[in-house]
């Protein structure tokens, strides 16, 4: 007998996979609901996508990433973060290279916003750190290695201005970028390559000694006092000594 | 040098660091972005699912235009539309 979350997702498998023409036991109406919200979901957190490709295509895309992967939380406000991949996936992103970085921009922002606020970091409290930690990225944060042309194409398509879209060039140098909101205000943060690198192996939760690893000696002090500045960490946490053996050797 | 004092070093420099650059971090650094504020009272039904509850589907939705929730627009675009607000009402 099939449990009662098993029978659930053999519904809404069948609902998404239903056809348009299909009319059977009166579910056409659950079926244009379902796939009716969620294409609402996604336009309300992709506005400058949406922009950017028009209603038409942008609900057609819409669909196909929804059939393909269906929300898994409850909390629309949730869903939506594996859109940017599955834009670069597809065969609009052969015609619009920056598209999908615009759908992180997109995504990141409306992530920082909604995501529960909590103070930084305070790096004075690292004077009492334990001898071996790794810091908690700030629940806000976003990181990606975006196109350059990405964000002012993001900003001109949101603003719509289009003598400013107009004169953007293509750009496909890269532009690291973190998104995070830690003080009640959104941050969109260019960083350094070397910095990016040291900000996403910290964030993954690699212990400080081993993430030092990917920036020069130089640069190190630096780039961390930064990006505690910046209020990128919310925390820290212990890490246990066997873990941190293996990682920095 | 042995890995682990030199962790230790580059940290207590970076906090000498961070304590500087702390007030400076949020206005200099950030590069520019179109002016976005949030606007209350305009979400639409898509994020007051029919699992919500209050409702059997979303063509009836109470919800929608819910003033507690918000969403994201370009500066200026939320007084444009009818029932938007730049400060948070009560949740009806």
């Amino acid at each position: 007998m099939l449990s009662l979350g098993d029978r659930q997702r053999k519904f809404q498998a069948a609902l998404l996979a239903m056809s348009a023409r299909e009319t059977t036991n009166g579910l056409g109406v659950y079926r244009n609901n379902v796939r009716g919200n969620l294409t609402l979901a996604l336009k309300l957190v992709f506005p400058a996508t949406l922009k950017l490709v028009g209603e038409d295509c942008f609900c057609a895309y819409a669909e196909k990433f929804l059939l393909a992967q269906p929300p898994r939380d409850a909390d629309l406000h949730r869903y939506g973060e594996a859109f940017p991949d599955f834009l670069a996936a597809s065969a609009l992103a052969g015609q619009l290279p920056y598209l999908a970085d615009v759908a992180w921009l997109d995504w990141g922002v409306h992530h920082a916003l909604h995501e529960v606020e909590i103070p930084p970091l305070d790096p004075q409290t690292l004077a009492h750190a334990p001898e071996n930690f790794s810091f908690v990225g700030h629940p806000s944060l976003s990181l990606r290695a975006l196109r350059r042309d990405a964000q002012a194409i993001w900003a001109a398509v949101l603003e719509e201005d289009d003598d400013r879209l107009a004169a953007i060039l293509p750009d496909d140098s890269i532009a690291p970028l973190i998104i995070l909101r830690p003080r009640g205000l959104l941050e969109v943060i260019e960083l350094s390559p070397a910095m990016f690198d040291l900000a996403l192996t910290l964030a993954s939760g690699f212990p400080l000694d081993a993430a030092l690893a990917v920036i020069g000696d130089e640069e190190a002090a630096q780039a961390l006092g930064l990006l505690l500045s910046y209020g990128m960490f919310s925390g820290i946490t212990p890490t246990a000594t066997e873990e941190r053996s293996c990682l920095s050797r | 040098m042995d890995r682990r004092n030199f962790a230790a070093k580059i940290l207590t420099a970076a906090v000498g660091i961070a304590a500087s650059a702390a007030p400076m971090a949020a206005s200099a650094q950030s590069i520019s972005s179109p002016k976005l504020e949030k606007c209350y009272g305009v979400n639409a039904v898509g994020r007051n699912d029919c699992a919500a509850g209050t409702h059997s589907c979303a063509g009836q939705a109470t919800m929608a235009r819910d003033p507690a929730s918000f969403v994201l627009l370009p500066q200026g675009d939320c007084s444009k539309l009818a029932g938007g607000s730049l400060t948070p009402g009560k949740a009806s």
